[in-house]
C-alpha cells in the first residue's frame, strides 16, 4: 500500500502504515537502532503530515502486526466497541488531535469516544501532539482505580513506595518502608522488586510487607514484583498479596520473551480476583517501557511508541489498579537522554490514560544515559501538572538494587505543595492520625523512620 | 531528624535547621537504620526537600558514575600488562551508548592487528573491555590479571596474547575468540556504574566462542570490586572456572544448570 | 544462581547436670543475591523436640554413657531420622556434668552415634553463648541494636553471655558476643533425698555456706529459712556477676574462668535454663524438684536489683542451650575457598592465631608465622590430630603481591610440621581461593583454605564436606574440645 500525504511533494511517499508511524515519531535512539526512524527532520515532518491525513479506519484496518500472527493485536481489535468506532472511523488523526485539545473536551467527551479507539490510533495521535498538547489533554482525563485505596481521583497524587534491597533482606525492606511512609509516600502501593525470583523470596517479602501494613493499619496495598508465575505459586500457597504484577510487551513475541501470554495473564487475573487479600476490584499491576520489545528482538519492525501503546491495549483487558512506564530504565540505546525520556514519559502517560487505564510513571534514568536528577524532577513537575495517577519513589532517588535513579520520597510532598494536591483520601487520613500530615503539609514528625518502631 | 523550617508556619524568625534534636531518644535507632541499610535512609530533610549534604552526596556519587562511563582506560595500564589495543566499530562514546550492535564487532584495523600481533588458537583468549566503566577496569584488572595468568600457567593452560577492546560490549569476545580460534574466551568488562560503586567489573566466559551465540552459553562472575568479590579472589575463581570449562568443553547453562543470572551490561 | 533453597539437618544434644535433651532442626542455606555473596544460614527451624529426661548417672561422679546414648538413639528414631542423614550439629555437656570423669568419652560416643559431622563440645563459655542464641537474647540484640545479657541458670552453673547488636546490615540476625561470665551457682548445688533430708551439697554450695557461716550438712532436716537465705546468697552472686566489676570476693571464688574488667550497661536481660525460666513464675512448692532451684528462682524474682532490670521474655523453654547447640553451632565458610575434598571432614582441629598481619612488613611475616607454628607444636601432639589450623585476622591489603608474600612465608613456616599433616588456613577476608592457589604452588602438603570466618586462638574446628549445591563448607567453631 502506498500512502501519500495530503500535500504531496517529492519524497513524501511511504510504503506502509508501519513506516509512517515509525517515521512520524519524535527522535528516539531505539527507532534509529531498529533502523526504522526518519532519516532527517524533513522526512519526519512529512510522515507526520501523512499521519495527520490518515483516517482512523486505515489504522484500524492496518494493525502494525497482523491479527492472525499476534494475540496482542487480537486483544486490541476485539475490545473495540463497534458502534462508537463507526461514529469516528472517518476522522483523520488530525481531527482526533483537535477533538482532544478543543475547548470543552473533558473526561466525559473523551470517555465517549474511548471504546472506539485502538492502540494504533492512540499512538498515531500522540505523534502529532506537542509536549504541551500531551500535558493538557492528560490533565483533562481522570481514570481512577480502586484496590484497598483509590488512586487517580481529581486533586490527588499518589506514590509507589519502592523499598528494594540488593540482598532481599526483609528487615532492610521494612526499614525503607518506614522511611517512605514517614515522608507520606506509599498510598499507591508498597511494591518490592526482588533480586531472587523464587516463591520463597516472594512469600517472605509479601508476608513482611503485609504484616507491617496490618500492624500499622496503613491504607495501601503490597506487591512483590517477581515473575507472574512465581507470584501465582506463592499466592496459591497462601502468601498474602494485594496485587499481582507483570511486565508487558506490545507484541506476542515480546510477551513470549517475558514468559507470558494472554492465557497465562487471564489465569493470573482470575487467580488475583479470587485469592488476593485486597478488597479490589482492581487487582493487577503492570509495568511497561518503550524499547522493551526491541531489546528482546521482538519489535516486528514497529516503532517503540506504537508498541508501548499496544501494551496499554493489552493491560486494559485486566482492569488494572496500577500501570506505569519505567521510562528511563532501559538505557540510552532506546531513549538517549533527558530530552527523549521526558518526551517518552509524557507520551506514555497520555496514551495510557487515553486507553482508559490508571496510569502512573517511574520517572527514572540510568547512569549511562545523558540525564540526571534534574531531568526527572522536570518530568515529575510536568506529569504532576498533567495529572498522572502516581510516581515511583525510592530513598533519596537512589535504587541500589535495580541500580538506577528515580524520584525521591522527598518529591512527594514537594509535588503536593507545588500543585496543591493531596495523597489518596484514606491514606491522607491515616497520615493525619499518625501526625505526619497537617493542613496540606508534612508535620515535624515526618521523615523519621523510627516512628514506626 | 525530621525538621520543618517552614517560615510561614510561625512568626518566629526561621531557623535554618536541617536536623532536629527534639527526638534524641530515636537518634540511635535512626543511625542504626542508616548504617545497616545499603540504601540512602535517614538522610533528613528541610521542609519537603533533602538536606543539602544528602543532595550533594547524591550528586557526587552520580558524578563519579558518569565519569566512569565517559573516561578512557589509560595507556599505562595496557603497557603494564602488554595488552594489545583494539577498537570496535564505534566512533565515539555517544555512538557507543546508542549502538550496542557496533560495539560487538571489531573495526578493520583491529581485525588486522589481531591476525598480525596475537597468537592463534590458544586454549584461553583474554579480552579486557571498558564496557560501561573504564574505572572498573582501572580498579580491578591490576590485581585480577596476575592471579588469573599465574594460576592458568600453574595448571599448564595456554593463554594467548591478551587484548584490550575499546568501546567493547560483552559479545565482542565472540568476535575476538572466533577470529583467533580460541578454545575459550574471557571478557573482563566494566559493568554499568551504580551510585554505590562505579568500579564493578564482570567476567564473561564462553567455551567455543562464535559470533551470534546465545547469551545463555556464557558463564559470568559479576560484582567484582573491593566491596564485592575482591579482584584477586576473582582471578583465582576464574582459574578454577576456566579449568572446569576446558574439562567439560562447555560454558553457561551447558556447564551448570543454575547459571542463569546475567546482568544488563 | 539457584533459587532452590538448600537445607541442612542439624542435631543438638545437651547433656546437663540435671537433664538431657535432644532436638532436630532444619537450617536453611541461602545465597544472598548479588553475584559475589557467600551462602549463609538464612533460617533455623526446630522440627523435633525430644522429651526432657533426667541425666542418667551411674554414681555422683559418673555419667551413664550407655543410658545417654540410648536416649539420643530413641529421640532420633522418634524424629524419623537416620544418623546417616544428619548433616551437622553438636553434642554439648554442660554445667557440672562437663567436669565429670567420663564426660569426654560420652560426648564422643554420642556425637559419633548421632551423625557423621556432629561435633562434641563442652565448656561454660560455649554453653553461655549457645543458650543466649537459643533463648532469643542474641536475636533481640540484633533487632534492637542494643546490649542484651542472657542469664542461663541451670542445675550446676550460671552462664551469662552478653550480646551486642551490630550495624552490619548484611548479616541477618547480626549480633556479636561481647563477653561471657560464668559462675558455679545453680539449683542442684543442694539436693534433697526422698525423705526431704539434705542428700548432697556440691562444693560450691559448701563454699557459700562456709563463708556465710550457714550450718548445713548432708543428712540434715532442712531449715526453710536457712535454705531461703542460702538461695538468696546465690542470687546475690548472680546479681553481682551481672553488675560487676567490681566483684565480691565470693563471686570471684565461684567464677569459672576469667571475669571481665569493665562493667557493661545492659538494655535487656533474658533468663533461661531450668532455674532461669522459673524466675518468671516460681513453683508453688519450691522443693518440687528435690533441689534448691525453686528457692533460687524465687530469690532472683524478689531480688531488689533484678526488679530494676529490663527483663525480657525468653523465646524458648528450658531448652535454650540445646536449641542453640542444634541451630547455632554451625557456620558456613565463604563461597570462594580452596579445598581438597578428600581431606574432609576434619575434626577437632586446634587453631593457632597468627594475629593481624596487616602492619607487618614482608621480612617480618616469616618470623610471626614460624612462632605460631612453633606454638602449635608445643601445645599439641601432632600425631593425634586430623589437622592443624592457622587463623589470620588480616593479611593486609588484598593485593596479589601481598598474598604472594604471605604464601611464601607460610610455606616456609610450615616446613617443620609433618609433611602429611593437613593444614587449614582460616582468613577473615575474602581471599581463601587466591591464597590457597598461591600456597598450592609453593607446598605439596595437604591444604584447606577457608575464609569469611572469625576464629580465635585456642578454638577447635570441625570442618565438614561442601554442602550440596554450594561451594561453602560447614564449620563448627568450639571453644573447647576433648
Amino acid at each position: 500500500m502506498a500512502i501519500q500525504t495530503t500535500t504531496p511533494a517529492a519524497g513524501d511517499r511511504f510504503d506502509s502504515v508501519v513506516e509512517v508511524l515509525a517515521k512520524a515519531n519524535e527522535v528516539k535512539t531505539g527507532d534509529e537502532l531498529a533502523g526504522i526512524a526518519a532519516d532527517a527532520d524533513a522526512e519526519r515532518v512529512a510522515a507526520k503530515r501523512a499521519l495527520a491525513g490518515m483516517r482512523l479506519e486505515t489504522l484500524r484496518e492496518n494493525p502494525v502486526v497482523p491479527a492472525d500472527e499476534d494475540e496482542v493485536t487480537r486483544v486490541i481489535q476485539e475490545a473495540v466497541r463497534e458502534p462508537i468506532y463507526d461514529e469516528i472511523k472517518d476522522w483523520t488523526v488530525a481531527d482526533l488531535r483537535e477533538y482532544l485539545v478543543a475547548t470543552g473536551t473533558g473526561e466525559r467527551e473523551i470517555a465517549a469516544i474511548r471504546p472506539g479507539l485502538t492502540s494504533e490510533m492512540i499512538a498515531a495521535v500522540t505523534k502529532l501532539m506537542s509536549n504541551l498538547d500531551l500535558a493538557l489533554v492528560t490533565s483533562r482525563m481522570e481514570v481512577p482505580a480502586r484496590c484497598n485505596t483509590t488512586v487517580g481521583e481529581a486533586g490527588t497524587l499518589s506514590f509507589r513506595l519502592q523499598p528494594n534491597d540488593p540482598a532481599d533482606d526483609v528487615s532492610n525492606i521494612i526499614d525503607a518502608t518506614r522511611e517512605g511512609l514517614s515522608y507520606g509516600a506509599g498510598d499507591a502501593v508498597i511494591g518490592v522488586n526482588p533480586v531472587q525470583d523464587s516463591v520463597e523470596t516472594t512469600t517472605r517479602i509479601l508476608e513482611a510487607t503485609h504484616e507491617f501494613i496490618e500492624e500499622w493499619d496503613v491504607p495501601t496495598q503490597n506487591c512483590c514484583l517477581s515473575h507472574v508465575t512465581t507470584q501465582m505459586d506463592a499466592i496459591r500457597e497462601g502468601a498474602p498479596a494485594d496485587l499481582v504484577f507483570q511486565s508487558l510487551a506490545g507484541t506476542e513475541a515480546g510477551n513470549d520473551e517475558f514468559g507470558v501470554d494472554v492465557d497465562l495473564l487471564d489465569e493470573a487475573h482470575d487467580l488475583a480476583q479470587r485469592r488476593c487479600v485486597s478488597s479490589g476490584p482492581n487487582v493487577m499491576y503492570f509495568e511497561t517501557g518503550q524499547g522493551a520489545e526491541l531489546s528482546g528482538d521482538a519489535h516486528e519492525g514497529v516503532d517503540q511508541l506504537t508498541l508501548e501503546a499496544r501494551c496499554y491495549g493489552l493491560a486494559k483487558r485486566y482492569d488494572p489498579f496500577l500501570v506505569n512506564t519505567v521510562v528511563g530504565f532501559i538505557g540510552p540505546e532506546y531513549l538517549y537522554d533527558g530530552r527523549q525520556v521526558i518526551r517518552a514519559g509524557l507520551e506514555d502517560v497520555f496514551m495510557g490514560q487515553l486507553h482508559g487505564i490508571p496510569m502512573g510513571i517511574d520517572a527514572c534514568y540510568t547512569n549511562h544515559m545523558g540525564a540526571d536528577q534534574n531531568d526527572i524532577e522536570n518530568l515529575a513537575v510536568l506529569l504532576a501538572a498533567a495529572g498522572a495517577n502516581y510516581f515511583i519513589t525510592v530513598p533519596m532517588g537512589d535504587d541500589v538494587m535495580l541500580n538506577y535513579q528515580s524520584n525521591s520520597y522527598h518529591d512527594a510532598a514537594a509535588l503536593w505543595e507545588l500543585f496543591d494536591l493531596e495523597p489518596a483520601p484514606a491514606f491522607r487520613e491515616w497520615l493525619a492520625e499518625m501526625d505526619l500530615w497537617r493542613e496540606g503539609r508534612l508535620t515535624e514528625r515526618a521523615g523519621d523512620p523510627t516512628i514506626f518502631t | 531528624m525530621a525538621s520543618d523550617s517552614n517560615p510561614d508556619a510561625d512568626a518566629e524568625p526561621p531557623e535554618p535547621t536541617t536536623s532536629d534534636d527534639a527526638d534524641r531518644g530515636d537518634e540511635d535507632a535512626l543511625r542504626r537504620i542508616a548504617d545497616r541499610n545499603p540504601t540512602r535512609l535517614g538522610v533528613g530533610r528541610s521542609g519537603p526537600r533533602p538536606t543539602t549534604e544528602a543532595l550533594l552526596e547524591f550528586r557526587a556519587d552520580h558524578g563519579v558514575a558518569r565519569d566512569a562511563v565517559h573516561s578512557r582506560v589509560s595507556d599505562d595500564l595496557l603497557k603494564e600488562f602488554g595488552l594489545v589495543r583494539l577498537r570496535t566499530r564505534v566512533a565515539d562514546t555517544d555512538q557507543y551508548l546508542a549502538r550496542p550492535d557496533l560495539g560487538r564487532e571489531l573495526d578493520a584495523d583491529s581485525l588486522e592487528r589481531l591476525e598480525r600481533d596475537c597468537e592463534p588458537a590458544p586454549e584461553v583468549q583474554l579480552v579486557v573491555s571498558d564496557g560501561l566503566s573504564s574505572s572498573a577496569v582501572e580498579a580491578n584488572v591490576p590485581q585480577l590479571l596476575p592471579a588469573l595468568l599465574d594460576g592458568l600457567e600453574a595448571r599448564g593452560i595456554s593463554v594467548g596474547t591478551p587484548v584490550f577492546v575499546e568501546s567493547g560490549r560483552v559479545d565482542v569476545m565472540d568476535a575476538v575468540g572466533e577470529e583467533l580460534e580460541a578454545d575459550c574466551c574471557v571478557n573482563l568488562i566494566g559493568e554499568r556504574p551504580g551510585l554505590r560503586t562505579a568500579e564493578s567489573l564482570s567476567a564473561y566466559l564462553v567455551y567455543g566462542p562464535e559470533r551470534g551465540s546465545a547469551t545463555a552459553k556464557k558463564s559470568v562472575v559479576s560484582n567484582i570490586h573491593d566491596g564485592g568479590l575482591p579482584p584477586v579472589e576473582a582471578g583465582a575463581e576464574l582459574v578454577d572456572l576456566i579449568a572446569e570449562m576446558l574439562d567439560a568443553e562447555a560454558s553457561g547453562v551447558d556447564l551448570r544448570e543454575d547459571d542463569r543470572e546475567f546482568r544488563t551490561e | 544462581m539457584t533459587a532452590d533453597p538448600e537445607s541442612l539437618t542439624s542435631v543438638g544434644v545437651d547433656v546437663g547436670t540435671t537433664t538431657t535433651h535432644t532436638i532436630v532442626s532444619r537450617l536453611q542455606v541461602e545465597t544472598p543475591p548479588g553475584g559475589a555473596a557467600s551462602p549463609e544460614i538464612a533460617d533455623r527451624e526446630v522440627v523435633f523436640r525430644g522429651p526432657v529426661r533426667e541425666t542418667p548417672l551411674l554414681d555422683r561422679e559418673t555419667i551413664d554413657v550407655g543410658g545417654v546414648a540410648a536416649f539420643v538413639k530413641r529421640d532420633l528414631e522418634a524424629a524419623g531420622l537416620e544418623p546417616a542423614t544428619v548433616d551437622t550439629g553438636a553434642v554439648i555437656v554442660t554445667g557440672e556434668t562437663a567436669r565429670r570423669e567420663n564426660a569426654e568419652p560420652l560426648v564422643h560416643q554420642v556425637a559419633a552415634d548421632a551423625g557423621r559431622f556432629v561435633a562434641a563440645t563442652a565448656g561454660a563459655d560455649l554453653e553461655a553463648v549457645l543458650a543466649g542464641r537459643g533463648s532469643g537474647a542474641a536475636a533481640h540484640a540484633a533487632e534492637t541494636g542494643g546490649t542484651v545479657a542472657n542469664v542461663d541458670v541451670g542445675g550446676g552453673t550460671t552462664n551469662v553471655a552478653i550480646f551486642e547488636g551490630g550495624s552490619d546490615g548484611r548479616k541477618r540476625g547480626g549480633s556479636r558476643v561481647r563477653e561471657t561470665r560464668c559462675l558455679d551457682v545453680g539449683g542442684r548445688l543442694v539436693r534433697f533425698d526422698d525423705d526431704g533430708r539434705i542428700g548432697s551439697i556440691s562444693p560450691p554450695a559448701e563454699v557459700l555456706a562456709e563463708a556465710l557461716e550457714f550450718p548445713i550438712a548432708v543428712g540434715d532436716e532442712p531449715d526453710g529459712e536457712l535454705l531461703a537465705a542460702l538461695a538468696e546468697a546465690m542470687a546475690d552472686r548472680i546479681v553481682d556477676l551481672l553488675e560487676g566489676p567490681p566483684f565480691d570476693r565470693l563471686t570471684r571464688e565461684l567464677a569459672i574462668g576469667e571475669l571481665p574488667t569493665e562493667p557493661v550497661s545492659l538494655d535487656g536481660v533474658v533468663f533461661s535454663g531450668g532455674v532461669g525460666l522459673l524466675v518468671d513464675s516460681p513453683p508453688a512448692d519450691p522443693f518440687a524438684h528435690g533441689d534448691l532451684g525453686g528457692l533460687l528462682a524465687a530469690a532472683l524474682r524478689e531480688h531488689e536489683r533484678v526488679r530494676s532490670w529490663p527483663v525480657l521474655e525468653s523465646a524458648e523453654d528450658l531448652r535454650a542451650t540445646v536449641v542453640g547447640a542444634g541451630t547455632e553451632s554451625t557456620t558456613l565458610s565463604g563461597r570462594t575457598i580452596s579445598i581438597e575434598p578428600d581431606l574432609l571432614p576434619l575434626r577437632n582441629v586446634p587453631v593457632a592465631d597468627v594475629g593481624d598481619l596487616a602492619d607487618l612488613e614482608e621480612s617480618r611475616l616469616r618470623d610471626r608465622l614460624e612462632a605460631t607454628v612453633a606454638r602449635l607444636r608445643e601445645l599439641h601432639d601432632l600425631h593425634d590430630l586430623d589437622a592443624v589450623a592457622l587463623a589470620v585476622a588480616d593479611v593486609g591489603p588484598l593485593e596479589y603481591e601481598r598474598l604472594g608474600s604471605v604464601a611464601d612465608a607460610l610455606a616456609s613456616a610450615l616446613e617443620p610440621l609433618p609433611p602429611s599433616l593437613p593444614i587449614v588456613v582460616v582468613v577473615r577476608q575474602n581471599c581463601a581461593k587466591a591464597l590457597g592457589q598461591l600456597l598450592e604452588r609453593r607446598s605439596d602438603r595437604p591444604l584447606v583454605a577457608l575464609d569469611e570466618l572469625a576464629v580465635q586462638d585456642g578454638d577447635y574446628l570441625d570442618v565438614g564436606e561442601p554442602i550440596s549445591g554450594h561451594d561453602s563448607v560447614p564449620v563448627v567453631v568450639k571453644t573447647l574440645a576433648f
